[in-house]
């Protein structure tokens, strides 16, 4: 029975969420559209220490019933595609599935090399070419949407691999822009 | 002007979005009809389900869409309207529309086009005010004899700010704490402005240090009656945007307050004004306040002083326009009841600029309750375009005081549900929650000293465990997940650590 590591950003601040399947027989039976619902058991290990029983109790189209340490609350969530959007008491967060290839073009920890338009916009400026060495939180390609200018920004230090676009272009959300290649780790 | 009483029968709606709903819900409540110009991205958005009429103007962008007067003005005629209510933003402070709506035989909802030229501009409107008594931030222009700078200096007081005629952009502008650094200040800011603008000309102008934005509610009758609702406190903004708006002020003598409201009252006396207006203050940290702008319009967060006056403002407007008189009305003995805050609720993301999000609201439910309003212009399934403003709704709270309110606020905004978009809900919650905000110590630059960086470590408290617990769960057993641009940063940014699969078959 495999573990498996989360691991959640918030800004600099990261938190690590082990999820550890509980036997119950079943060795976590999945329902058909390969979700784990039904009478799966978690136990999720927080890198404080603490541990959290979960279970997914139910779910309809727009709402999951978990118990998370005996207590039951609602979590309202829509899929769409890859998304998965989620709220609770005001808070949001969106999950995406990734390919499996993305996997293991990943480094370990590593940000998503690709960086992408946010939303359609208006490329001003590309301000880095393939090679340049770049380091975290350097401005990559200047874009105009919603008559604002922004910045998108290396999220990790390394070289530019590729750019994919040039000033004057008009992007799509998501659109790719500029892929980075991570510094390597000194071994060891 | 209308001044004797002649009832509106149809008004048309030139606007869009929770405005639109908002004029129309006071056309209903009135026995009015009301017809709806509609962009094509809006034909089926939900003013056009509300409205008695729905006419198509084509386009999407507001400059082929919404401000287009002549395509606006032919709907009102071709429908037979009486009026025209403008809403905010788009054509509610343009002059030539407000004319060309009266040249076609209709009334504008709004004062005349007169009050709103000499409004309009900045500079012209401070002149006005300061003929009329209204305190304007000191300031003066400085001739080329540096012996009278020091005394020009002493008269606009410090802090003050050395700024360029020509100027823009922080360039030619210095800030002068000290008298001793004044001469120094403005050399550097001539030099600078010379170089910049090719134009040495620079004035002073009173540094009001950490301000409030205090504006006044104002209504006037076409018989010269003009009548205050109250302030409102807006000095929570981000971009010079406001997104938290309450009504009264907090933490404000009530000796302060009338003398506010009253300054406000006798300026739009001054210029004649009729209909619903603002007068927009900015309050300094020694109480004194100054005229900052007229804004000649219903305001977005006109709703605080709607609860708190316990009067409709969209219906006083169309009474005014019919000729009734501020008593006719009963709104010369307004007593002001309770506590109001509002919150912007904005499709953007606080964490990166505030920047502003689109796409598809896949699921959206607004709060109810005792004392919760909730002004809005969309409902699950539309989306959210670049081509609008992202403001997706306005939530208010009504309390005996304004915790209460504030409680309220908070609550609804935890019960407020919004899937598919990137909005800033959380922010406002933070922001509600802040010791410095639930203290009434709020000023303009509240989101620099207490908001930022955003989110701060732990804000998220329990949600965190619940929304990973919920995509671990749901997903758990053989994807890799990432989350982007989640609002929540703790679980914004999932990722697995190697392949990975929970239970079931090895991959």
């Amino acid at each position: 029975m495999k573990r498996t590591l989360f691991r959640l950003q918030c800004g600099k601040l990261i938190e690590s969420l082990e999820a550890v399947p509980v036997a119950d027989g079943n060795g976590g039976a999945r329902n058909k559209t390969g979700d784990n619902t039904g009478n799966n058991t978690l136990q999720l290990h927080r890198a404080d220490g603490s541990r959290f029983d979960l279970q997914i109790v139910g779910r309809d189209h727009d709402t999951l019933v978990l118990m998370l340490n005996g207590v039951r609350r609602r979590v309202r969530y829509v899929r769409r595609g890859r998304h998965m959007y989620m709220s609770l008491d005001g808070r949001q967060a969106v999950v995406e599935w990734l390919e499996d290839h993305d996997q293991d073009s990943r480094g370990q920890g590593s940000s998503d090399p690709v960086v992408r338009a946010p939303m359609p916009g208006k490329v001003l400026e590309v301000l880095v070419a393939t090679g340049d060495s770049v380091a975290e939180g350097d401005p990559l390609v200047r874009v105009e949407a919603m008559k604002m200018e922004v910045d998108l920004t290396a999220e990790f230090a390394g070289t530019v691999d590729s750019v994919h676009v040039s000033a004057g272009d008009l992007v799509d959300p998501d659109a790719a822009l500029v892929t980075l290649a991570p510094l390597e780790k000194a071994p060891g | 002007m209308v001044n004797e009483f002649q009832p509106i029968g149809r008004i048309l709606v030139a606007n869009r979005g929770e405005i639109a709903v908002r004029i129309i819900r006071a056309c209903r409540a009135m026995g009015i009809e009301s017809v709806i110009v509609a962009s094509d991205a809006d034909l089926d958005a939900l003013p056009s389900l509300m409205a008695d009429q729905v006419v198509p103007i084509g386009g999407t962008a507001p400059g082929e869409s919404y401000l287009m007067m002549d395509k606006v003005i032919a709907a009102g005629v071709g429908t037979g309207c009486d009026a025209v209510h403008p809403g905010y933003g788009f054509l509610a402070e343009n002059a030539g529309f407000a004319r060309a709506v009266a040249a076609a035989g209709l009334r504008f909802l709004g004062p005349s086009p007169e009050v709103m030229e000499a409004m309009g501009l900045k500079t012209r409107a401070r002149d006005r005010m300061a003929k009329a008594n209204v305190p304007v931030v000191p300031g003066c222009m400085l001739g080329d004899d540096s012996d009278h700078w020091v005394k020009a200096g002493k008269e606009v007081g410090f802090p003050l700010l050395v700024k360029a005629s020509a100027g823009g952009g922080g360039k030619g502008m210095r800030a002068v704490h000290q008298p001793t650094q004044l001469v120094a200040a403005i050399e550097a800011a001539q030099r600078e402005a010379s170089a910049a603008f090719g134009d040495a000309t620079v004035y002073l102008e009173r540094l009001l240090v950490q301000p409030r934005h205090v504006e006044v509610q104002i209504l006037g009758d076409t018989h010269g009656n003009v009548v205050h609702l109250g302030e409102r406190d807006c000095s929570v903004q981000r971009r010079h945007q406001k997104i938290i708006e309450e009504s009264p002020a907090p933490r404000l003598s009530d000796e302060l307050r009338q003398r506010i409201c009253e300054t406000a009252r006798q300026a739009a006396l001054a210029v004649g004004y009729v209909g619903a207006g603002t007068v927009e203050m900015l309050l300094d940290a020694n109480g004194e306040f100054f005229f900052l702008e007229m804004n000649t319009r219903l305001q977005v967060e006109h709703p605080v002083s709607e609860l708190v006056s316990g009067t409709d403002l969209v219906v006083a407007q169309i009474r005014v326009a019919q000729g009734e008189s501020i008593s006719d009305m009963g709104l010369d003995q307004i007593e002001a009841r309770g506590h109001a805050i509002e919150a912007r609720l904005y499709a953007e993301d606080p964490a990166h600029g505030f920047l502003p999000q689109a796409g598809d609201l896949l699921l959206f439910e607004v709060p109810v309750g005792p004392g919760v309003r909730v002004d809005s212009g969309v409902r699950s399934g539309d989306a959210v375009t670049l081509h609008y403003d992202p403001m997706i709704a306005k939530i208010t709270a009504h309390g005996e005081d304004r915790d209460q309110a504030r409680r309220r606020l908070v609550q609804a905004l935890r019960e407020t549900v919004v899937l598919g978009v990137q909005t800033n809900l959380a922010y406002l919650i933070d922001v509600l929650e802040h010791d410095a905000f639930a203290d009434g110590l709020v000023h303009t630059g509240f989101v620099e000293s207490h908001m930022t960086p955003w989110p701060a470590e732990g804000v998220n408290g329990d949600a965190t465990i619940w929304l990973a617990a919920a995509a671990v769960g749901f997903m758990g057993s053989s994807t890799t997940v990432r989350s982007n641009a989640g609002d929540l940063r703790p679980t914004s940014l999932w990722e697995s650590l190697g392949p990975h699969r929970m239970g079931g078959a090895a991959q």
